[in-house]
């Protein structure tokens, strides 16, 4: 016994504490516990990831390569810098926001699966080691994208395309069982009175990116076999000289990997219709509109995959790309309108969760309006592979989703953690994130029209001045995150004491403890009639803690109840 | 809605659609068109600017409003009026960007079946990319050996359709001036249409991730009237000596090989004799007078041979590794290879006319 209790003394944590913290780093079936590993696993890729995007743009400073890396180290760095920001950070961090949100949103216990769940969590962690240990034995070279022949066995011979291979393999494993599990959780596990159209837009949003896992993921893992098949059993699938073709693999990774942008980016949509309705104290505009576009982005994304291949695909297949990637900005629109049309007349509150959400708005209809421009065929006949589609696809990820993730963190941190994230730090982290981001990615778009291609190591020196432009607004983004990291930590700590419902928010999650206590809920949480009621008087009455009246105007609502089940714990 | 919101909103559609004709008509978004096809995506690119402007500002602009207009005040810890959205405005914001969208697919779409349609007396040439440069062939009379080319020569306002192959990875052909592009694809003949109305010195750019040395794949391209191209493509001409017998190998049929360019190596690397103007590797000039001396107990012969097999195995100060194909050892015949040797090892006691540095770093290693 004396061997337990004196460390636990002399760290001055209590066995208690010691094992609040020591959760963490245990197989846990607590949703709640996976969530935060999730989210503290891909931040950390976050840092990795961010110092790779350095590297890139200090080597970027100079034409001519080899200012800190030599050619070969530049390609390593951009291909691993686009795999881990992908793969390891946008894509579990928002699974670990779902993950701990979605049974909260709902009114659920737990995930339909919880052992399931940690073993899709469990299954990042060696596959984010597989890649970095790539290093080790040459890493990968042939960008995020891995086109054949050049990641084929003759012009990637080191072992670390393999890896990547077999470590995204694993990644895609996780996301579809994530994927089944957030399926059944929404479908299954609602609390009473919750029908589909009384479901929180975050849940709407993970719901159509769940669907666009399961459907597409499978693809990415038949890709990857095959190039595994081609790597290490000597077939020839992707190799054009014994009858293979090269064309085959990005037919089939963008069928993966298109509707993979939009599993980066509808569940940020979804952050921001929970975000701006609390704090401009409106209702969502058009409600049913915004989450039925989530389900219409699902299942076109499925159609657009061939934008990718405008300069490869024959000439006359390029048109029906063309066509669905257009419409694509319809349901797009809907959102943004609506976000517009939510905060319109409101009382907005400058938290620094709602500016990052205007700043996602300000930004993300940028990178919609590009995006347009790129899915016109003769237009990206000028822009495809170039600086263009780099600053298109970072206004779509960094200030889409990364911008929603931040929005996000500050949003929920006080429910997650039981105490609030300094907002002074906040506004700090905003505004220089805002100013770096622009200085970086705006002046892209230009440089990109005018001839310089994307992945280049060296370039025409007559794109110095854009490019060192650039560079300084990367370091000014890069800085600019440390300040993020400095609040979680400080707040963690010492940060203000945190109410259950901070931002006075009707969703369920802001009707428990901060945080939440091990079944989330005391007894079977009532939902409010409308998620989003700001301003009514019913909104007003079950902020009051006038539940029953919620109860009963949930009786004239149009949904019947649905037959919902609770977690029974069978599972485990 | 009273006149006078009517009136202001009206001003504001007027606003909007001056500024979009104004970002439409003066933006500098684009490099200026030096061809037929890059003149109507410059057409298209701009009415789609219009559009982008108007729409950019009003998204913007009603943000911004929003920001300064509806933020709380102080003291007010009231909500905001309880409006859940409205029918008619949705299906406006539906429909109106679906209208834009079908109007861009359907202008886009003729611009695109322009750019790809047969023009009379369309001029046929060939491209092949390999790590890391290009290389151009020409119609020619069949019974004359002609040279391929690493500049591309094209003659103005001719129709110019390109075949394009890929030796070894994927490769991407583009002129930015000429505003088409189309991927390298080994074991396919992709091809593309563009019809130059500028003369000038442009560049052929690699978009496509093809290794080490994509960011170095740049060759020019020289627009100029029938005359001059004539003279070029004449000038490519060549009466090749014989081909040595097999096990034998001259400096003679070396510098053919080299000067006709079948292996590429003139892409890299620089030598006047022969008209090889690469940047990329060490220059050539005056190679057999230090061969010897670069590695302690090796002859020259040896030192060149392995530079071309196991490019890797000695690194000229000041240039990277793994830029240079390493599998040269296989793709060239004996006779070849050791021509090649011969010859480089008779570039001795020569001028150095080179005003570029690296020769000169090169010439005192």
């Amino acid at each position: 016994m004396a061997t337990t209790t004196i460390p636990a003394v002399s760290s001055g944590l209590t066995p208690a504490k010691r094992s609040q913290l020591t959760k963490y780093f245990t197989w846990s079936l607590d949703h709640k516990v996976i969530g935060v590993q999730y989210l503290v696993t891909s931040f950390t890729f976050f840092l990795i990831g961010g110092a790779l995007a350095m590297l890139i743009r200090a080597n970027l400073l100079t034409p001519n390569s080899g200012l800190f890396i030599d050619k070969a180290t530049y390609n390593a760095v951009f291909s691993m810098h686009g795999t881990i920001m992908i793969f390891l950070f946008v894509i579990p961090t928002f699974i670990g926001f779902a993950n701990y949100m979605v049974p909260l949103l709902i009114g659920a216990k737990d995930m339909a699966f919880p052992w399931l769940n940690a073993f899709s969590f469990w299954l990042i962690i060696p596959a984010g080691i597989l890649l970095l240990v790539g290093w080790m034995v040459g890493p990968p070279e042939a960008g995020w994208t891995a086109y054949f022949p050049l990641s084929g066995p003759i012009y990637s011979h080191a072992d670390g395309q393999t890896l990547w291979a077999v470590s995204l393999h694993l990644l895609g494993i996780s996301s579809i069982f994530g994927a089944i599990n957030f399926l059944v959780t929404v479908k299954n596990m609602r609390t009473p009175g919750m029908g589909w159209f009384q479901m929180p837009l975050f849940v709407w949003a993970m719901f159509a990116t769940s669907i666009i896992i399961l459907l597409a993921t499978p693809f990415l893992s038949g890709a990857l076999t095959l190039m595994l098949f081609d790597r290490l059993a000597g077939t020839n699938i992707f190799n054009p000289a014994t009858g293979g073709d090269p064309l085959l693999w990005p037919n089939v990774f963008w069928f993966y990997s298109h509707p993979a942008v939009y599993i980066m980016v509808v569940p940020g949509m979804g952050i921001l219709s929970e975000v701006l309705a609390v704090f401009a104290r409106k209702p969502v505009f058009g409600y049913k509109a915004i989450a039925m576009s989530s389900m219409a982005i699902a299942i076109l994304g499925f159609l657009v995959w061939g934008h990718h291949m405008f300069t490869n695909l024959a000439p006359w297949t390029r048109i029906p790309f063309m066509i669905t990637s257009m419409i694509i900005a319809v349901p797009t629109g809907i959102k943004i309108f609506g976000w517009l049309g939510t905060i319109w007349r409101g009382k907005i509150r400058f938290t620094t969760a709602m500016m990052f959400a205007l700043g996602f708005l300000s930004l993300f209809v940028i990178g919609g309006i590009t995006g347009v421009l790129l899915a016109s065929v003769p237009v990206d006949e000028q822009a495809h592979g170039t600086y263009f589609v780099v600053a298109h696809l970072h206004f779509v990820l960094f200030g889409g989703s990364v911008f929603s993730i931040f929005a996000g963190a500050y949003y929920w941190f006080p429910k997650i953690t039981g105490r609030y994230l300094n907002e002074r730090m906040g506004k700090i982290h905003f505004w220089i994130t805002y100013v770096g981001f622009m200085l970086s990615f705006l002046p892209m778009h230009i440089s990109g029209l005018y001839g310089m291609p994307r992945r280049v190591a060296a370039y025409d020196p007559k794109f110095q001045a854009i490019n060192i432009l650039t560079s300084l607004g990367a370091f000014i983004l890069g800085v600019g995150q440390i300040p993020f990291y400095i609040n979680a930590i400080a707040s963690l700590v010492g940060g203000e004491v945190a109410p259950a419902n901070p931002w006075r928010g009707l969703t369920l999650e802001w009707t428990t403890s901060s945080p939440p206590p091990e079944h989330n809920f005391e007894g079977t949480p009532i939902p409010a009639p409308d998620p989003y009621g700001y301003g009514t008087p019913e909104g007003a009455a079950y902020l009051a803690g006038e539940r029953n009246i919620a109860v009963m105007t949930l009786t004239h609502g149009s949904a019947p109840l649905l037959p919902n089940e609770q977690p029974t714990g069978g599972d485990r | 809605m009273d006149t006078r919101t009517i009136r202001r909103l009206g001003l504001v559609a007027i606003g909007l659609l001056i500024a979009g004709l104004f970002v439409g008509a003066t933006n500098r978004f684009l490099p200026k068109p030096a061809s037929a096809e890059a003149q109507t995506v410059s057409a298209l690119f701009n009415f789609m600017i219009v559009i982008a402007t108007i729409i950019f500002l009003i998204v913007e602009g009603a943000l911004l409003y929003s920001i300064i207009r509806f933020r709380k005040k102080d003291g007010d810890e009231t909500d905001g009026p309880p409006i859940h959205g409205s029918a008619a405005i949705e299906l406006t914001w539906t429909a109106i960007p679906a209208v834009i969208v079908f109007g861009l697919s359907m202008y886009s779409y003729q611009v695109f079946a322009g750019m790809q349609e047969d023009k009379p007396n369309t001029l046929v040439l060939h491209v092949r990319g390999q790590q890391f440069v290009w290389s151009f062939d020409y119609p020619h009379d069949p019974n004359v050996k002609v040279l391929s080319s690493a500049e591309l020569h094209v003659p103005l306002n001719t129709p110019i359709r390109m075949e394009i192959e890929a030796a070894d990875v994927m490769h991407g052909f583009w002129v930015p001036e000429f505003g088409v592009k189309q991927d390298a694809i080994p074991g396919r003949v992709t091809e593309v249409r563009f019809t130059p109305t500028a003369a000038g010195q442009y560049q052929v750019v690699c978009y496509e991730l093809c290794g080490n040395g994509h960011g170095v794949m740049r060759n020019n391209v020289v627009v100029e009237d029938q005359v001059h191209y004539d003279a070029f493509v004449k000038s490519l001409e060549v009466h090749p000596p014989a081909k040595p017998a097999p096990g034998e190998h001259t400096a003679e049929w070396g510098g053919y090989v080299l000067q006709s360019n079948k292996y590429g190596c003139g892409g890299c690397h620089y030598l006047p004799a022969l008209n090889l103007a690469g940047q990329v590797g060490p220059s050539w000039v005056g190679l057999g007078d230090r061969a010897g001396a670069r590695v302690k107990g090796q002859d020259a012969r040896t030192y060149i041979l392995h530079s071309i097999i196991y490019p890797n195995e000695y690194i000229v100060s000041g240039y990277p590794a793994n830029v240079m194909p390493q599998n040269f050892g296989q793709q060239m015949d004996d006779t070849d290879l050791n021509s090649i040797v011969d010859y480089l090892l008779a570039q001795k006691n020569q001028t150095d006319t080179a005003t570029g540095q690296k020769t000169a770093q090169i010439s005192t290693p």
